[in-house]
């Protein structure tokens, strides 16, 4: 850069000059992308902000950035239409909103197998490279010229020559105009270049192939400058992008619709291999090799991504966040559409309270019973709590409100070889979800306790209406021995050394297990084990108790003995559990039920 | 959440690293888990045995003092093998090669392999293109994308999956055929029998015994069915054994059983062979095989000394076989394969003759993976003189000797297992010399507490963790895997 | 590939293809008439004997030859006289000093006639050369490239990979190549994945 080019960079009357024409070029690339496009005007940052880079778009708060001190030092200035018009293509192509950045980032993880480093890389390259290749071609904005401006990319970096060499065959550019004197990838860029023409309109479903493609040119080079999660490139004459920054977001929380996308876990298709991408130039004559008849739509292939999953793919695009709060978005998004209806409201009814007798209006009682003609006509001094009364108002029959719904105490079985929730779908943490959150929605409150062994216990340790509680420890996990907390069960039904029962109201008691549900009905000794009766005096004092189980058939008879009057509800394979999950639910809080 | 139960546990957080049983295999090492990779029948491993041959097989693992077989894998060979064998044999015997093969090489690869096929689509190279100008392969190359070094039209259903544990990185899987593996024998029969030792079956006797000295390891028994014998005769018996005493249902079975079966050539690297030679057993070798690891004149006069017989330090990688072998400690000379080998500085410049450099290697015996020009990692100098093209002054590997906290001594080889079982990519292990251990890693790939907590477990002291967020954390220079401040004659003998 | 001489721009090649009428993919019309008519129409050549029995072996049916090969050539042959027929090509001082190199208009064009059909044919369904943008520049770049001429405002690489980016024959040809690849790339991966392969096989030199 020259000196005076230096110079101008802190010049504020430079700067602000800047600033209006780069204002004034809004409309342009506003237009750029159809006649209705709208978006508030982009903020211009007159001083360094060390994005790496001179323009991002923040998904969250859909809004770009412009760092005019950047745009100077790279020598765009002259370009703000093409800027400011792929800055709007983040808001309006790729990734358009959090969703999409977290779902084209979960097929670029699959395209790239294990390296979850350049995840945040790749997809901003990916998109970048929809939206240049859509202004240049359909909307006439000149990104050839800006691309060249940015500078050609080093001799040593195959990526950065496959982007160039697409362009230079996408735009028919000469060869070497924006390559350099450097050698492409040449049947690599020509197979970029069907694939950005096959998904144009498609960013997530090309995003897996177009990882495939580029894995094998990702060197040490991509690693190093990939080692910020999220952020590309874009040093001086290092171009991976139009040098843009990408997508900037720093929330992390799981944005809805991610957890149950099926197509995110189908297996990523090498464009070689994707008829979608090549399918018009098939061969007549058979192949020598032909691949075996796969389409790119992978079919019975689809699935969605587990927690873990989904978790690395936030943390690799640079949104902090835990596994346990994935967790729980995940299993709250996959419960959903086994979840009991919200219960009706009947309109109140109005007026009908019927006028009973007077009682003594009591210190302590609400000051807004108080009948004061009552009152006064009982007698003529006024001394609270001795002669003041209160109307009794009877209900009417046909207003008396619904019955309370009865509320759940859960208990998860977490022992042994229980799959982890949080690294799996775990079909006894989905259906525990079902079921808890099936009951808060009909009013009820909640106990959830996820158990293992003794004294290993996750819960919410109390009943709550509050449904991030109760997912928490519907997604703990434990691993260990078998060991059922039958002193929580006291606790909560019996009472405990003094203490009343915690239990709120009319509870039903339900566990989800599998053989180990003995221990909830048998205490092991020094010798052995011996029958323990708590479960069952506390099914006496609960409003019904259910417990469902994944059992051999053999197990049954003696499970069946031992329980009692539990009702036993056998499910043979996991996935019975879920749709059991969602008709007892239904029975339980359902529409007659609820509030 | 309302206050913790009183009578609950805290929740449950990572498992104290310390408290995971330490006899066992760490839960990592999964393939280790005994017969674990062990899934053929007994026919489909050797197909060329007839019953007679397996029962001979079948005796050695029923073996009274046998260890206790954590796999079991046979040579693969039919008897279509045999041809390619033969010409194998003949080449590995007859004079030093020529070295036409490269430009044909050069050639092939360009129509088949998907590498240079994609080279001569851009127009980087083509076929007619000297070896010279070609760009070299680096172990980082395979390591990314091993399928673009394997020919388009070869027959994949014979590949076995050999890997390569290299001077640094991490493991790469390496595609092998059963072809390549057993002409790996016949060379060595032939650079025997040039060194004038004479190796011929004898009954009751193992023809050869693999030896190696670690906490995991695979142990087989197998026959050596494409061993150059008389027609007619046994395939000798070979068996690959691990000295670490865990490996051996009895204290007393591991000598007994080598005292019993009296191998003919003991094929080991470094330190297990000074751990064998320290056992002070009866045995009486033809000769010793070293690999793997850099073989000290101290060693070589030991074997000599104790046993009578010759050194065979033979220098390879599992990617590229066999390169050089020495039997004398005089120089490596580059064996009779279709192997090429040039010496490049660091700037991939070839030095004259005598000046030291980076072994360069071309070869072209195994189907599945021809290298052109492939950087070892290892340094020397190339002579020519009456023996053949000789490398002089090899330096590849030295062994790296830990210590636990017991005093008890552990290879680096242990090390590289375990750090490459947790997906370490890079990662720098050191010993001060009052014991304390370091670990450095890049955070890259893979598990870095997870292999802290390893290492502390195998050496059973705790181990200090660096981790960088970039390789140029861990400084210039090809990094070094093991290090340790303790006396060069400690660490490295 | 094609010369240093320049012809006409592909454009208007390509506009003219747009606008041929589907009547000269017509199998009933007699392509030899138009093609001895239209070397009357260029310098007056009569074609003789020789050469419309050439061209009729070309065209008709012969071993091997289907009934949907033959209806190809046909229109491909209709396409390149259509092509000729056009003022603007005819008359481009480009394409007569090239023809005058081959001896004459007529001469010419009955090497096109005999060329495109041979280099085109079975690439795309007969209907697309009209309707399909990268086929009408497939088939423009064909027919200048066969004519002698570079695009006008083309230097020679600029038209050859242009040339390359539609060129189906081309592009197959790379496509299958790196489809072979990326196929052998699963396939080993599958086939290390096997346990057989995973159980290996005796070792008998450390390395």
């Amino acid at each position: 850069m020259s000196g005076a080019h230096a110079a101008k960079v802190d010049d504020p009357a430079v700067l602000a000059d800047l600033g209006t024409r780069w204002l004034a070029a809004w409309p342009l690339a506003l237009a750029a992308w159809g006649p209705t496009t709208r978006l508030h005007a982009p903020v211009l940052h007159d001083r360094p902000c060390h994005e790496g880079s001179f323009a991002w778009f923040r998904v969250d708060e859909v809004e770009v950035h412009i760092d005019l001190p950047e745009v100077l030092r790279h020598g765009v200035e002259d370009h703000p239409v093409a800027v400011l018009a792929h800055e709007l293509g983040h808001h309006l192509l790729a990734p358009g909103d959090p969703l999409g950045s977290v779902r084209i980032a979960a097929r670029i993880k699959v395209g790239l197998g294990s390296r979850d480093n350049l995840v945040g890389l790749v997809s901003n390259l990916w998109s970048d490279m929809l939206i240049n290749d859509r202004l240049q071609r359909q909307a006439g904005v000149d990104m050839a010229a800006i691309t060249k401006a940015l500078g050609e990319p080093p001799k040593d970096s195959p990526l950065g020559l496959l982007v160039m060499r697409t362009y230079e065959i996408l735009w028919a550019l000469p060869r070497g105009f924006l390559t350099g004197e450097a050698p492409a990838p040449e049947g690599e860029a020509m197979l970029c270049a069907r694939h950005i023409r096959a998904y144009a309109r498609d960013p997530v479903a090309g995003a897996a192939g177009f990882a495939v493609l580029v894995r094998s040119l990702l060197d040490a080079a991509a690693l190093e400058q990939a080692d910020q999660p999220g952020a590309p490139t874009a040093g001086d004459g290092d171009v991976l992008t139009v040098g843009c920054a990408g997508d900037r977001s720093g929330d992390g929380t799981l944005p809805p619709g991610a957890a149950s996308d099926t197509s995110l876990g189908a297996p990523a298709v090498h464009p070689a291999l994707d008829p979608r991408v090549v399918g018009d130039i098939e061969q007549r004559a058979p192949a020598d090799e032909a691949p075996d008849g796969r389409s790119a739509d992978s079919g019975g292939q689809d699935r969605a991504l587990s927690p873990a999953e989904l978790h690395a793919v936030l943390v690799a695009i640079g949104r902090p966040t835990s596994l346990e709060s994935v967790a729980m978005a995940w299993y709250r998004e996959h419960a959903s559409p086994y979840l009991v209806p919200f219960p009706v409201r009947e309109p109140p009814v109005v007026a009908d309270e019927l006028l009973g007798g007077l009682t003594p209006w009591e210190l302590g009682d609400d000051l807004g019973d108080i009948d004061w003609a009552g009152t006064v006509t009982a007698s003529p001094v006024l001394v609270p709590g001795v002669t003041t009364v209160r109307r009794e108002m009877l209900e009417d029959e046909s207003s008396r409100p619904a019955p309370r719904p009865v509320d759940l105490d859960l208990y998860l079985d977490s022992s042994g070889s229980m799959p982890d929730p949080q690294r799996t779908a775990a079909p006894i943490a989905l259906a525990g979800a079902v079921l808890a959150l099936s009951a808060l929605r009909a009013g009820a409150r909640v106990q959830a306790t996820t158990w293992s062994g003794p004294g290993q216990l996750v819960g919410t340790d109390g009943f709550t209406g509050d449904a991030e509680e109760v997912l928490r420890a519907v997604v703990a996990h434990i691993g260990g021995s078998t060991a059922f907390p039958v002193d929580l069960l006291a606790r909560t039904h019996l009472g405990w050394e003094g203490a009343a029962p915690t239990a709120p109201g009319p509870t039903h008691i339900a566990v989800i297990s599998d053989e180990g549900v003995d221990t909830m009905f048998r205490r092991s000794t020094k010798d052995g084990s011996e029958l323990d009766d708590t479960a069952a005096r506390s099914l006496e004092s609960a409003a019904g108790g259910s417990l469902v189980l994944r059992l051999w058939p053999q197990s049954l008879p003696t499970v069946q003995h031992l329980a009692g009057d539990y009702d036993v509800y056998v499910v043979s394979t996991d996935d019975d559990l879920v749709p059991f999950a969602r008709d007892f639910s239904r029975r339980t809080w359902g529409r007659a039920h609820g509030g | 959440m309302s206050p913790p139960d009183p009578q609950a546990q805290p929740e449950p957080t990572r498992p104290d690293p310390m408290l995971l049983d330490p006899t066992l295999p760490d839960p990592a090492l999964t393939e280790y888990a005994p017969m674990g990779a062990a899934v053929l029948t007994d026919q489909a491993r050797w197909p060329t045995l007839d019953g007679a041959g397996l029962a001979r097989v079948a005796a050695l693992r029923a073996h009274p003092r046998a260890p206790v077989w954590v796999h079991a894998t046979g040579d693969r060979l039919t008897a279509d093998d045999q041809v390619g064998l033969e010409e194998a044999a003949a080449r590995f015997s007859g004079p030093a090669d020529d070295h036409d093969w490269v430009a044909a090489l050069v050639a092939r690869v360009h129509a088949t392999v998907p590498r240079y096929r994609r080279a001569a689509r851009d127009g980087t190279s083509g076929p007619s293109t000297p070896l010279a100008d070609l760009p070299t392969t680096s172990r980082e190359d395979l390591v990314r994308d091993v399928a673009s070094f394997v020919p388009v039209d070869v027959d994949l259903t014979r590949v076995l999956e050999g890997s390569s544990s290299g001077s640094t990185g991490a493991a790469l899987v390496v595609p092998l055929h059963p072809v390549t593996l057993a002409a790996d024998l016949l060379l060595v029969q032939a650079l025997l029998a040039t060194e004038g030792v004479r190796w011929e079956p004898v009954d009751g006797r193992l023809g050869l015994v693999n030896v190696v000295d670690q906490r995991t390891a695979f142990t087989y028994a197998s026959a050596m069915t494409a061993f150059r014998r008389v027609t007619g005769a046994d395939a000798p018996l070979m068996a690959r054994i691990n000295l670490d005493a865990s490996a051996w249902r009895d204290e007393a079975d591991r000598d007994r059983f080598l005292s019993e079966l009296d191998p003919q050539v003991v094929s080991t690297s470094t330190l297990p062979l000074l751990r064998l030679l320290e056992l002070g057993l009866d045995l009486h070798p033809v000769a010793v095989v070293n690999g793997a690891t850099d073989l000290p004149a101290s060693v070589r006069s030991a074997v000599e000394r104790r046993w009578g017989c010759p050194v065979l330090d033979v220098y390879g990688l599992t990617e590229t076989g066999p390169v050089a072998a020495s039997a004398d400690g005089s120089g490596h000379v580059v064996v009779g394969r279709r192997v090429w080998v040039e010496i490049l500085d660091a700037a991939g410049r070839p030095v004259p003759d005598g000046t030291r450099g980076e072994i360069v290697v071309t070869v072209d015996e195994n189907p599945y993976l021809p290298l052109l020009r492939y950087r070892t990692g290892d340094h020397a100098s190339l002579v020519r003189d009456a023996r053949g093209t000789v490398l002089v002054g090899l330096e590849g590997r030295a062994p790296v000797v830990f210590v636990a906290a017991d005093g008890t001594e552990h290879s680096s080889i242990d090390a590289t297992q375990l750090l490459q079982a947790y997906g370490l990519a890079v990662f720098h292990l050191h010993q001060d010399v009052d014991g304390a251990v370091h670990l450095e890693t890049v955070a890259l790939s893979g598990d870095s507490q997870g292999a802290a907590d390893a290492i502390a477990r195998w050496l059973t002291r705790p181990v200090a963790l660096t981790t960088h967020q970039q390789v140029s954390g861990m400084g210039t220079g090809k990094p070094r895997r093991f290090s340790s401040d303790r006396t060069s004659s400690d660490a490295q003998r | 590939m094609a010369d240093d001489l320049t012809g006409p721009q592909l454009a208007a090649v390509r506009h003219r293809i747009s606008n041929a009428s589907p009547d000269l993919t017509d199998p009933q019309v007699s392509v030899g008439a138009v093609v001895a008519d239209l070397a009357v129409e260029l310098d007056g050549a009569v074609l003789d004997a020789a050469s419309l029995a050439n061209l009729d072996r070309d065209l008709e049916h012969g071993p091997g030859m289907s009934d949907a090969s033959v209806a190809e050539r046909r229109a491909l042959v209709a396409l390149v006289c259509w092509l000729v027929l056009d003022p603007a090509v005819r008359s481009d001082p480009g394409i007569q000093e090239a023809a005058q190199a081959r001896g004459g208009l007529s001469a010419w064009m009955l090497g096109l006639v005999a060329t495109i059909p041979r280099q085109l044919s079975g690439l795309r369904p007969v209907g697309r050369w009209v309707e399909d943008d990268s086929a009408r520049e497939e088939l423009a770049r064909a027919f200048l490239g066969a004519a002698g001429v570079l695009p006008a405002g083309e230097s020679p690489s600029v038209a050859n990979d242009r040339w390359l980016a539609v060129s189906t024959a081309y592009q197959r040809e790379l496509l299958t190549a790196m489809a072979q690849e990326a196929a052998r790339a699963e396939a080993l991966a599958k086939a290390l994945a096997e346990a057989r392969a995973k159980e290996a096989a005796a070792h008998y030199v450390p390395s």
